[in-house]
């Protein structure tokens, strides 16, 4: 129920959710066009991949390894930090740079968040497209170059990533 | 002898079941228990429970007076060996064993040294560097119990830590395993469902069926006499007759046996002579010392049914005119008869079960 919960800004564009985050955060506190807005709207858009990778992998620790590692001793928040995170941390990675991703190229909710001096880069190419003349087709062409390669180099990074979560995520201290 | 680990009228409800109901023990400092019974009988709930992992419903436990209820697992200073090892994946060898002397705080060379006489004990000295993936069933259940040794709990609870294991190893497995709790002075409890693992482990053996503790001895007089029906079924027992099911044939067999009781008749009390041999005396089949009085004494007439060959001795199943089975046990010294034979059955003793 939560988990379906958590995959609900995958349900709707992200225009109205931009443009919701603009009317919702005028009060108490004034975050429209703040970079704090972004950053808010960006992790949103996010969150359901960040879920998606980190709640199987988090479920698929034995209950036996946190078992033993309190009979060791370990309080709660030891077995956690000791046992628990160094096992899902391959996952941590992965959902990281999901996350990463996603915010590179997230354009709706971008769109309604961003200051014009403060803009994110596929926003940038949007507006260097509307504002016809060869340089700002250059300029606009170079950032989307950009834009590529580090999607890519993420998703490479990703597919490595994952291998190791497949891989047990057994590695030496 | 000192008591170290006490418990009382424990209950555990799991849903609408019942796992623990009602069970009471005492430990002596030293002593190795093993728990034996069949899957679902809460053997790993009370285990469990004594750890910690799980919360009884009712009743308590005291280890060298110390009421552990309001402790949490981590300050119980009881050690659990997993059946499956539950070895930290992401450790080596060594940290997996220093990982209990890391939390209580242990200094790093101290540490060093431990890990090293841990796995000396446990027979894997020099593997501190390997890595847990790469070792076999054997080899992590020793490292399972070098890491639950090492920060020198007060008990040590073992999930039945062997049953994965193929049959050579698991003897060599258990005999190491008694002789390093012995020599550590250990105080444990051993959870199974083999009985023959039970009974060379444990100094005392409880046997629980169906969340009771039904019987608490050593493997020799439970073994010699099971007390009840439930136990003695429970063992595999083969002749077990309850009051109602006895035989006439055989109650007049046994004369003095209360109205109320049941029997069970030891397969190696069975003992049989073929027809044919009568007046030899050497014909009786299944006895070490002949006796000359046993000519006289009065036997059944049963046909020979299934003979079983076991390596150590020979399994013969009796059927008896009267419409009920006996199980014979006899040593391989003697070829036991044909199937199909007429033999007359002589029945020495018998034990009386509630």
């Amino acid at each position: 129920m939560t988990e379906s919960l958590f995959m609900l800004p995958l349900a709707t564009s992200a225009v109205p959710l931009g443009l919701g985050f603009i009317l919702a955060l005028h009060w108490p506190l004034d975050l429209r066009g703040t970079p704090l807005l972004v950053i808010l709207a960006h992790s949103l858009v996010g969150f359901p991949f960040v879920m998606r990778v980190l709640l199987p992998a988090l479920r698929s620790v034995p209950r036996d390894l946190r078992e033993a590692a309190t009979t060791l001793g370990a309080s709660p928040w030891t077995s956690w930090w000791r046992v628990e995170l160094p096992l899902v941390l391959p996952a941590v990675g992965v959902a990281a740079l999901f996350a990463f991703t996603v915010s590179l190229g997230e354009f709706g909710a971008s769109l309604f968040a961003v200051r014009p001096e403060l803009a994110t880069l596929p926003v940038s190419i949007y507006r260097y497209l509307s504002h016809p003349g060869p340089l700002n087709y250059a300029k606009a062409m170079a950032m989307g170059v950009w834009l590529m390669i580090m999607t890519a180099g993420s998703f490479w990074l990703i597919s490595r990533l994952m291998g190791l979560m497949r891989a047990g995520g057994a590695q030496d201290e | 002898m000192r008591i170290l680990l006490e418990v009382k009228d424990l209950e555990k409800w799991h849903g609408p079941l019942k796992t623990l109901d009602g069970v009471s023990l005492c430990l002596a400092e030293g002593e190795i228990l093993t728990l034996l019974g069949p899957s679902g009988g809460g053997k790993t709930t009370l285990l469990r429970i004594l750890a910690g992992l799980e919360n009884p419903d009712a009743g308590w436990v005291r280890l060298s007076g110390l009421d552990l209820g309001p402790l949490l697992p981590h300050q119980r200073g009881v050690g659990l060996v997993f059946q499956d090892a539950a070895l930290f994946p992401h450790l080596h060898v060594g940290a997996n064993v220093a990982f209990g002397l890391r939390m209580a705080g242990m200094a790093k060379r101290d540490i060093r040294d431990r890990v090293g006489e841990m796995l000396d004990l446990v027979g894997l000295s020099g593997m501190e560097r390997r890595r847990v993936n790469g070792l076999s069933g054997g080899e992590r259940q020793r490292v399972a119990l070098a890491r639950s040794l090492a920060p020198s709990p007060k008990l040590l609870l073992l999930d039945e830590p062997l049953a994965a294991l193929d049959r050579n190893l698991r003897e060599r497995l258990a005999r190491d395993l008694r002789w390093i709790l012995k020599k550590r002075g250990l105080t444990a409890i051993f959870v199974t469902h083999d009985q023959e693992e039970a009974f060379f482990l444990g100094d005392r053996i409880a046997v629980l069926l169906e969340g009771r503790l039904v019987r608490m001895d050593t493997p020799e007089i439970l073994s010699m006499n099971p007390g009840s029906l439930a136990v003695a079924r429970f063992l595999g027992e083969p002749n077990v007759f309850s009051a109602e099911e006895l035989p006439p044939v055989l109650r007049a067999f046994f004369p003095d046996l209360p109205a109320d009781a049941g029997l069970l008749i030891r397969p190696e009390r069975v003992r049989l002579l073929e027809d044919g041999m009568q007046g030899q005396g050497v014909g009786i089949l299944g006895t070490e010392g002949e006796k000359k009085g046993e000519k006289t004494s009065p036997w059944l007439w049963a046909r020979v049914g299934e003979r079983r060959f076991f390596g150590a001795f020979f399994r013969v199943d009796l059927y008896f005119d009267a419409g009920f089975t006996l199980t014979s046990r006899l040593p391989v010294s003697v070829l036991p008869p044909e199937q199909g034979r007429r033999v007359r059955v002589f029945l020495e003793q018998a034990c009386l079960l509630h």
